[in-house]
């Protein structure tokens, strides 16, 4: 049975986990498999992206490393005439499909002022210290008005003693698609010489996913080379 | 001459992000593709890359040294110069 919204989950080191879904998550092919359209909404803020625009899913290339960026390979379908037949490199960002083992933990301020006093550090290394205990208590649920109050502080007494939170997924992921975004932005007089023309950043919408979180998926289009891998190369 | 081509544009491009003021940490060649043609080398993958303004001074000389030891290494090692590793024929047999 899916437990409520409001109660925090723990793993069993008492580590807060973010919010996950309670429904088994579909594989990734429901969403990304060959043939699946995608129906893409341009970033306001990025004048490169078209308003909208459709690809079709020829292959899903799987994540990278860092277990979050997916590479899907397609072809617009629909969109502004410029774009019509392009094969393209979606580079998705979606927090359903974040392993939790993946997350980075976070660390509230009481223990960060502990380890402060047990081992001196220059001021900087505080700071940042202390910037992840505020972002850590940014992860606390808000209070549900439909659940007692004092159940909630008990919880969250009780994991505050061992007192470490995990990263939200889809901050984790917009923290990726994020660099690489800015990375484009930074480079845009290199596309299409040493590193691929950047067609925009654009979301997809799932709205009949569970958690709001995981409705919004974030994703980087660029133009499709090809060539071999260096890896590949002897 | 190819070999010297690929580590040539490799390096070129690690030093064209640090010029930006991008620190890429070079995971090896899957970063790197090479274009059917004209052999052009384009990079990818991005999402882990550091802006060198927002970093640590003290860290800063540090990161990029030892960014840069990496790719060496990883270039000496998938696309070593033609006579920089000696073969087995050159060395000395066993007394």
């Amino acid at each position: 049975m899916a437990q409520p919204r409001s109660v925090l989950q723990t793993d069993k080191w008492g580590a807060i986990l973010p919010p996950m879904p309670s429904d088994p998550v579909p594989p990734s092919d429901a969403f990304y498999g060959e043939g699946n359209p995608l129906t893409l909404v341009g970033d306001e803020s990025d004048p490169t992206a078209a308003a909208k625009l459709t690809l079709k899913i020829e292959r899903d290339l799987g994540t990278l490393k860092n277990n979050v960026t997916r590479r899907v390979l397609g072809k617009v379908t629909e969109g502004p005439p410029e774009f019509i037949g392009l094969s393209v490199v979606a580079l998705v960002y979606d927090p359903l499909y974040v392993p939790l083992s993946s997350l980075p933990l976070l660390w509230p301020k009481r223990l960060v002022e502990k380890r402060q006093n047990d081992e001196p550090e220059s001021d900087s290394e505080a700071e940042a210290a202390q910037d992840d205990s505020k972002s850590w208590m940014d992860y606390f649920p808000r209070p549900d008005p439909n659940v007692n109050p004092r159940i909630q502080n008990v919880l969250i007494n009780k994991v505050s003693v061992i007192g470490r939170s995990f990263k939200s997924r889809a901050e984790y992921a917009k923290d990726f698609f994020m660099k690489e975004a800015s990375c484009y932005r930074k480079l845009q007089k290199y596309q299409g010489t040493i590193i691929p023309v950047c067609l925009g950043s654009y979301t997809l919408s799932f709205r009949d996913r569970e958690l709001e979180e995981d409705r919004t998926v974030h994703v980087l289009l660029c133009l499709y080379f090809h060539g071999a891998r260096l890896d590949n190369i002897s | 001459m190819r070999i010297r081509l690929i580590r040539a544009q490799v390096l070129g491009i690690q030093s064209t992000l640090l010029n930006e003021g991008i620190l890429w940490p070079t995971i090896g060649g899957r970063n790197f593709v090479m274009l059917e043609g004209d052999g052009r080398i384009m990079a990818s993958n991005f999402s882990t890359t550091s802006n060198l303004d927002s970093m640590d001074e003290k860290y800063r000389e540090e990161d990029i040294e030892f960014q840069k030891e990496f790719l060496l290494d990883w270039l000496n090692e998938a696309f070593p110069l033609p006579g920089s590793v000696v073969s087995m024929s050159q060395m000395d047999p066993p007394s």
